[in-house]
């Protein structure tokens, strides 16, 4: 034996195969992802910001003075007025998240002189759409902020061009995750016991049966197994992330997960525009409206965008039953509860069948603590969030929830929700650049759009029709 | 030689194996669209050099060379 152990008369291969080797148990991130995950960081901000809300009202004042956000103006004088009366806040809100950002981002290994003078482009952006959206005629010609802020970066990034290095500070998933963990503060725990076992068994009839025909017409397609295991997580669980989640489970070629990523993103984008569309001709109420969102697009940050400018159309319009909240509450049941928290079995699962029946490998089996691993950690600050602000508000009337708690704690905790989601979906549009994304072939095309029709018509006949009375009393 | 229990490194230690956020998200095109190089549901994915394919890093096969030796 050499002195580190080693014997030197194997050849590499049998060094591999080594059984003196210790059992390795699975190495990587394991519990550092307390700090170098965004799902973690989303809890700590975002839960940091719920305890700070919390605890100023506990001691009679609001985080209200620093939640600032345009109000709604008729003429561009009142919206400039605005401004000089408030710039000391925004410049304060400014700072809070650019400290939040700034020791999160860097801890997680990003270039700080990368990601500062990026954040300021997509505030400043964030800015100017927050003030179209607050324009009192925003909502007759469509111009929600989602939609705004989608459609402005995607000009911005597939016309002008930006530098490569400022995708540093568009980081879509780590700002909606922080929303998310900020929106289970504006819902109560209550309806998540109410609807979530609606949501789960809606959300699991419609992804397994999208997931089915998605898979099965890959094969047919001649296609290999894994790209269509990849393209129906995609389609049918939680969008790019159920896509890479269930690449990295079966062990896909390198191609596959761009794929399925191209085939995700064009579509989501198409639904974002589609599903709030078809909703307001179809008169839907904001709650079944968000349900349906909530089973049909397939990223959690484009169905938030749709979902909230559906919302902000039924706060707005007469015509529109049920408020914004509704749509908001339903979807996010729907998407987060419904199918996000359970892409670690999918991935466990077809793991399973991947290293069993497909593909025999030699080797360890996929791990069953590779459903924690995998889980989608933010919805633990999301039920968090939930848990604490409906605990506060136990000892309140329904009278003085409406005049105390929701102006002085809610309401503040539920800007900083909006401004979240809108650095979000501007980053969305910022690093689609459509030449950059993988080509795809007419066969995984035809696969996944198979899945999307599928997807859509079932999901709209349980939104609309079976559990339709659920989603229309989410507010009651 | 034979090794009748004999386990396989794993590709986490192997050194055709990567699995950095930053590096994923300038490999796979559009992993930071919707998703990210930093998302729990990556766990500790990769991408295998060797094989072209993108995995978990508990897989193992006949071609893993320890990190330490290939850097040596």
């Amino acid at each position: 034996m050499t002195s580190n152990g080693k014997d030197p008369n194997l050849t590499p291969t049998e060094e591999a195969w080594d059984e003196e080797a210790d059992d390795i148990r699975i190495k990587g991130v394991g519990w550092k992802e307390l700090w170098l995950k965004e799902d973690w960081w989303a809890i700590w901000v975002g839960l940091g910001i719920v305890i700070v809300a919390v605890l100023f009202f506990l001691n009679g004042g609001s985080i209200k003075w620093i939640a600032i956000k345009p109000g709604r103006w008729s003429t561009l004088g009142e919206a400039v007025g605005h401004f000089t009366a408030h710039l000391p806040q925004y410049i304060a809100m400014f700072v809070l998240w650019l400290a939040v950002f700034t020791v999160s981002v860097r801890i997680m290994g990003h270039k700080l002189s990368e990601f500062i003078p990026s954040f300021i482009f997509v505030f400043v952006f964030s800015i100017i759409i927050f003030v179209i959206g607050a324009w009192e005629h925003a909502h007759h010609y469509n111009l929600e902020p989602p939609l705004v802020a989608l459609v402005l970066g995607m000009l911005i990034s597939n016309i002008i061009g930006l530098p490569k290095w400022m995708d540093t500070g568009f980081r879509v998933e780590y700002y909606i995750k922080i929303g998310i963990v900020l929106l289970g503060a504006t819902l109560p725990f209550t309806l998540i016991i109410w609807a979530g076992p609606v949501a789960i068994v809606q959300a699991s009839i419609v992804s397994i049966v999208t997931f089915m025909t998605i898979y099965f017409v890959a094969k047919k397609l001649g296609l290999d197994r894994r790209l269509g295991a990849t393209l129906g997580a995609g389609g049918a669980v939680c969008g790019v992330s159920g896509a890479i989640a269930i690449a990295g489970a079966v062990g896909a070629k390198k191609e596959h997960a761009p794929i399925a990523i191209t085939m995700v993103i064009l579509w989501a984008i198409v639904m974002i525009f589609f599903l709030p569309l078809v909703s307001r001709a179809m008169g839907l109420h904001a709650g079944v409206a968000g349900a349906w969102v909530g089973t049909s697009e397939f990223a959690d940050a484009a169905g938030f965008a749709a979902a909230q400018a559906y919302g902000a159309l039924a706060e707005n319009l007469k015509d529109i039953p049920g408020k914004q909240d509704d749509a908001v509450w339903a979807f996010t049941l729907m998407k987060v509860v419904g199918r996000d928290i359970w892409i670690g079995i999918w991935a466990f699962v077809l793991a399973l069948i991947s290293t069993m029946k497909w593909e025999r490998k030699a080797g360890q089996k996929p791990d069953a603590a590779e459903i924690w691993w995998r889980f989608p950690k933010f919805v633990i600050g999301f039920i968090l969030a939930s848990l604490i602000i409906t605990a506060i508000s136990q000892g309140y009337s329904f009278a003085d929830y409406g005049k105390i708690v929701k102006p002085e704690l809610v309401g503040p905790i539920k800007t900083l929700r909006t401004w979240a989601f809108i650095f979000c979906f501007f980053s969305i549009g910022l690093t689609t650049r459509f030449r950059e994304l993988a080509s795809v072939g007419m066969k995984p095309f035809q696969a996944f759009t198979t899945g999307v029709v599928v997807n859509v018509i079932l999901g709209f006949i349980l939104s609309a029709v079976v559990f339709a009375s659920y989603w229309s009393n989410l507010s009651h | 030689m034979t090794r009748p229990y004999a386990r396989k490194r794993k590709c986490l230690d192997c050194a055709h194996f990567c699995n950095a956020p930053a590096l994923m998200e300038d490999e796979i095109p559009g992993l930071q669209v919707m998703g990210s190089g930093w998302a729990s549901v990556r766990a500790s994915d990769g991408l295998c050099g060797k094989h072209d394919i993108y995995l978990a890093g508990y897989y193992a096969c006949e071609d893993f060379t320890p990190a330490d030796e290939k850097a040596a």
